[in-house]
């Protein structure tokens, strides 16, 4: 079980290093000259350009740039915004909790939506619940979330006035960009765990419980739908990493603070550090979802877990 | 009679699929006294599976409805009784087990936890109590380490071992009736003797009654008191053991009993298979259904369903023939052999078992070999395997130590030309593995295989390529090996471009011709693989093999998986093209009376290793290695009575470890201190009879 951990451990750092290096060399490969976007070439004098280059490092060969990068992150130098001058790690953790806090609750609604509906829909095949449940997938998967966020606002906040549209101050501000986040990845769930469970239900071990004389509805929560969550569970930490990068449009939907918003605008400003920083914080939550699914894996399924003990 | 403890009375279930409602199973009556087993036989479709779910009202849940008739539990009316109560009755009162018990079990609960769930959802108690009464139960079902047992999940336990746990769960409610539905089918014969002979223990120590259902003939005679023959879903047949089987009245028992090759057939004679296959659900023949099949079929056959008429002795027969059927049966049946293998002998115990006497002297009875065999001595070898070995690699990596699965280890056998040359073995001895190096479709770890004297190698690419056109293969399952987009001429047409310059027109005379040669009809080319049955597929999976003229073909479990009336119709295909076309062929199948029925020699495999070579009546007559002897000893139908016979303990070790010196020692009574330690050359122990063995029989 620990080797199995360790060498998720190592792989992950594989991935957040490998991000990191992918960014560097977009930026690197970039049209158009970060400096020439801080300041205006026609009243700065050119040494003065020569200067800030000479000043950022920009000057050096590729490998020379890219070593420095990651000596500096490994001292945890994240340099500093290209264009408030500001630190970036400060300025990353300060939006963090606001980002998290989006994704976990959209998690949470993808999750209880997903899961609940799709064990509904698969216990009452062909009923009015599979039906509406069928719909709501359809729509979760078809709708791009802009769309479903603006359509929240315009029923929520602008007809019906019960939720505030923007800001990120309270419990109510986090309910409809949740809402909005958490049916795409609902959608793909309940689907999922619908095909999943009707799967699960044809197995023979199914009538073997019957034949025991269990009841129906023991049968389908605890002997079913762990089975079918074994599956689902790949999905669902995929669709949390999905909802990370949809915090990016979210925020700016709604006016949220986070650190979507400010990929946004430094992706705009081609303001590498801070984009770098983001990339390296997005990689580690990112890898850490993934651990917790292979984690949850082990603890729904035993084969696995044995698995990983035998030496 | 007492009072019985179930009674189905002229029970009707319909099935809801998409296409309508269909009836899978009329007007079916049976019942079951206490302590008794009942045996319900019949091949796929004939409902017996449905009809024992029916039982437990399991077929609620799979779109099926009791249309017509009741099932009597005691006093308790099961047909109308809502599913609340009906689910105390279950695991309760009845209990059932199942045909693979690999996929009985939830995977990822332990065995220890699906038992006490079973107790815990009949009777109020403390778990820790609960988990100790399981323990106490595998125990009982011959489990050893059961507290280690409980503990496990299903994967990590062999199918043996799991039926018992199946069984020990189905105890666990302490059932007056046991539905065991083909409990044994996914079994090697070995566990298979056990299974059953622990079902039987048990039966008679908690006097519990049993239904099985089965499609094997041999294991309802060694099991039944009395058996229901079901056809298409009607009882076609009902009695005693001993007078179903003894002196059979439908047609369509008489046809079943033909067609099994049994330890006495006459080898190389054609087997008298039914023709036909059984019909689906959706296309139920009119009149009585089995009509189509049938020699004695009338008019009225075709027009009225005949009744269950009760003849005598509480034995019944649906057909209106049924006297007529039985004077011709039991005339070729005394002409055919002194001591049929099935027929029990005038004083058998009711329990349907066979006479002691009665397999010693069927065994003595076999007919020796044709002239076939000095032939075929002198004649030079087609294909030679030497020292052959197949290891496949596991595990490895992060500091965990590699093993080999040693599924071929050091083979040396030689295949004469026109030889038939049957390979039987335990799954996991390696016989199949065999087979695909014989045929080098897979690179083998050491030694080599020789055809007609030269190396044979999957590396040497041009070669192997020439090569393909004189070893072909026949697989277990004709549906899984072919392209279901493809039409079945296609299909058969591809080897002939490959291989031979045919146009295009020769190819399609060439399909037809070889479809034909295999009973199909040569304009059905244009048909696909899911238009036609199992026993029609593996005829199309045999054309496809024989297009291209093969000197040699490998069949690996060819039969296998096919309903024992058409498995017949193929072996005699078989034996036909094998005349015809003078092939040599190797034969691999679990069956062994099918083995011994169309192999001029066999070879029995263990863990890896031939054990023993000999003549087909040489090796059943006297078998010199105590596997082989406890393998035929197995053979259900066979009494374990028989002081010849060695039941064999325990199961088939795994090929990563093999024990040390021989490698059978771990389950042979006759082991002593040399066979643990030192391994056993092959040696000849009689003419063309080869042992691995220290103390040959």
């Amino acid at each position: 079980m620990l080797q199995a951990i360790g060498s998720r451990l190592f792989s992950s750092l594989l991935v957040i290093v490998g991000s990191l290096a992918l960014v560097f060399c977009i930026f690197y490969l970039l049209p158009g000259d970060p400096v020439l976007s801080m300041v205006d070439p026609t009243t700065v004098s050119p040494e003065v350009i020569e200067n800030l280059r000479e000043q950022l490092g920009l000057n050096r060969p590729f490998h020379e740039r890219l070593l420095a990068y990651f000596g500096d992150m490994l001292t945890g130098d994240f340099g500093r915004s290209l264009v408030g001058s500001e630190p970036v790690l400060p300025k990353i953790l300060h939006q963090v909790p606001s980002t998290l806090l989006l994704t976990a609750a959209s998690a949470l609604v993808a999750i209880v939506v997903g899961v609940t509906l799709g064990v509904l829909s698969a216990v009452r095949k062909g009923g009015i619940i599979d039906l509406s449940a069928r719909i709501v997938g359809l729509f979760g998967i078809s709708m791009p979330t802009f769309w479903s966020g603006i359509l929240l606002i315009l029923i929520f906040s602008v007809q019906l006035k019960w939720l505030p549209a923007m800001g990120s101050d309270g419990f109510e501000t986090l309910i409809l960009p949740a809402l909005a986040l958490g049916f795409v990845g609902a959608g793909s769930i309940v689907r999922m765990v619908r095909g999943s469970m009707l799967d699960v239900l044809n197995e023979p071990f199914v009538t073997t419980l019957r034949a025991k004389g269990l009841r129906e509805r023991l049968i389908q929560i605890k002997h079913v739908l762990r089975n079918a969550l074994i599956p689902a569970v790949t999905l669902i930490g995929m669709q949390i990493g999905d909802m990370l990068a949809g915090t990016v449009i979210i925020e700016t939907v709604f006016s949220r603070q986070g650190i979507g918003r400010i990929l946004a605008d430094a992706i705009m400003a081609k303001d590498l550090p801070v984009v770098q920083g983001i990339v390296f914080f997005t990689a580690i939550v990112y890898v850490g979802i993934n651990l917790l699914v292979d984690l949850s894996y082990a603890a729904i399924d035993p084969r696995i877990r044995r698995k990983g003990a035998r030496t | 009679m007492t009072q019985p403890l179930l009674e189905v009375k002229d029970l009707t279930i319909d099935v809801h699929t998409p296409r309508g409602i269909l009836t899978a199973v009329s007007e079916i009556s049976f019942d079951i006294a206490p302590g008794e087993t009942v045996c319900l036989v019949g091949e796929s479709g004939s409902g017996k599976t449905i009809a024992s779910k029916a039982i437990m009202r399991l077929t609620d849940y799979e779109n099926g409805s009791i249309a017509g008739g009741s099932i009597t539990l005691g006093d308790t009316p099961i047909e109308s009784l809502p599913q609340s109560v009906m689910r105390d009755l279950r695991g309760r009162r009845v209990a059932m087990i199942f045909q693979e018990p690999m996929a009985a079990f939830d995977p990822v609960f332990t065995i220890g936890s699906q038992i006490v769930e079973t107790m815990q959802a009949h009777r109020r108690g403390k778990k820790s109590t609960f988990w100790k009464e399981g323990v106490e139960l595998l125990r009982r079902v011959g489990i050893p380490e059961p507290e280690l047992r409980m503990k496990q999940v299903a994967g990590e336990l062999s199918g043996g071992m799991l039926q018992r746990a199946m069984i020990a769960m189905a105890l666990s409610g302490g059932p007056e009736l046991l539905i065991a539905d083909e409990p044994t089918t996914a079994l090697d014969v070995t566990i298979q003797a056990q299974i059953l002979e622990l079902l039987n223990e048990l039966k008679s120590s908690l006097n519990m009654s049993i239904l099985l259902i089965t499609h094997d003939l041999g294991v309802a005679a060694q099991m039944a008191d009395r058996i229901v023959v079901l056809y298409a879903g009607r009882v076609a047949e009902q009695g005693p053991a001993t007078d179903v089987l003894g002196s059979p009245r439908h047609p369509y028992t008489i046809g079943l009993l033909n067609s099994i090759a049994t330890l006495d057939s006459r080898r190389g004679e054609r087997l008298r298979a039914i023709e036909g296959s059984p019909p689906g659900l959706a296309e139920m023949p009119e009149g009585c259904r089995f009509h189509p099949r049938c020699a004695f079929a009338t008019d009225k056959c075709r027009e009225s369903v005949p009744p269950l008429s009760e003849k005598d002795n509480n034995r019944s027969a649906a057909c209106w023939h049924a006297d007529e059927a039985a004077a011709v049966a039991a005339a070729t049946h005394a002409e055919l052999t002194p001591a049929r293998h099935l027929s029990p002998v005038p004083d058998a115990p009711p329990s349907g078992m066979l006479h002691p006497a009665a397999s010693r002297q069927s065994i003595s009875s076999i007919h020796e070999a044709p002239v076939k065999e000095e032939s075929l001595s002198g004649s030079h070898p087609l294909l030679q395997a030497e020292h052959l070995k197949k290891h496949y690699p596991l595990g490895g990596g992060w500091g965990r130590a590699k093993r080999n699965l040693r599924a071929v280890d050091g083979v040396s056998l030689s295949i004469a030309e026109g030889e038939t040359f049957g390979l039987v073995g335990e799954s996991g001895s390696g016989k199949s593995t065999l087979g695909r190096l014989l045929l080098q479709l897979e690179p083998q770890t050491g030694g080599r295989v020789l055809y007609r004297g030269d190396e044979l190698s999957i590396k040497d690419k041009t070669h192997w390529r020439e090569s393909r056109r004189d070893l072909q293969i026949i697989h277990q399952d004709p549906y899984g090996t072919v392209d279901p987009r493809w039409s079945i001429g296609e299909i058969i047409a591809e080897p002939l471009s490959v291989h031979t310059e045919l146009n295009q027109a020769q190819r399609l005379d060439r399909v037809s011709e070889l479809l034909e040669q295999v009973g199909l009809k040569a304009s059905w080319q244009n048909r696909y693989p899911h238009e036609f049955s199992g026993g029609q597929r593996q005829r199309i999976g045999i054309a496809r093999a024989i297009a291209v003229n093969p000197k040699f073909i490998l069949a690996d479990e060819a039969v296998s998986a096919l309903d024992v009336s058409v498995q017949a119709q193929i072996v005699n295909l078989l034996q036909d093209l094998q005349q015809q076309l003078g092939l040599t062929s190797v034969f691999i199948a679990h069956g062994l009376q099918v083995v011994r029925h169309i192999s001029d020699r066999i070879g029995v495999m263990y863990l890896g290793k031939l054990v023993e070579t000999a003549p087909s009546e040489e090796l059943f007559r006297r078998p010199a290695h105590p596997y082989t002897r406890a393998l035929l000893s197995s053979i259900p139908g066979m009494s374990p009575a028989t002081p010849e016979s060695i039941s064999v303990q325990g199961e088939i070790p795994s090929p990563t470890n093999p024990p040390p010196g021989c490698r059978f020692h771990t389950r042979c009574p006759m082991a002593t201190d040399l066979c643990r330690n030192v391994e056993p050359a092959f040696a000849t122990v009689g003419a063309r009879h080869e042992a691995a063995c220290h103390y040959p029989l």
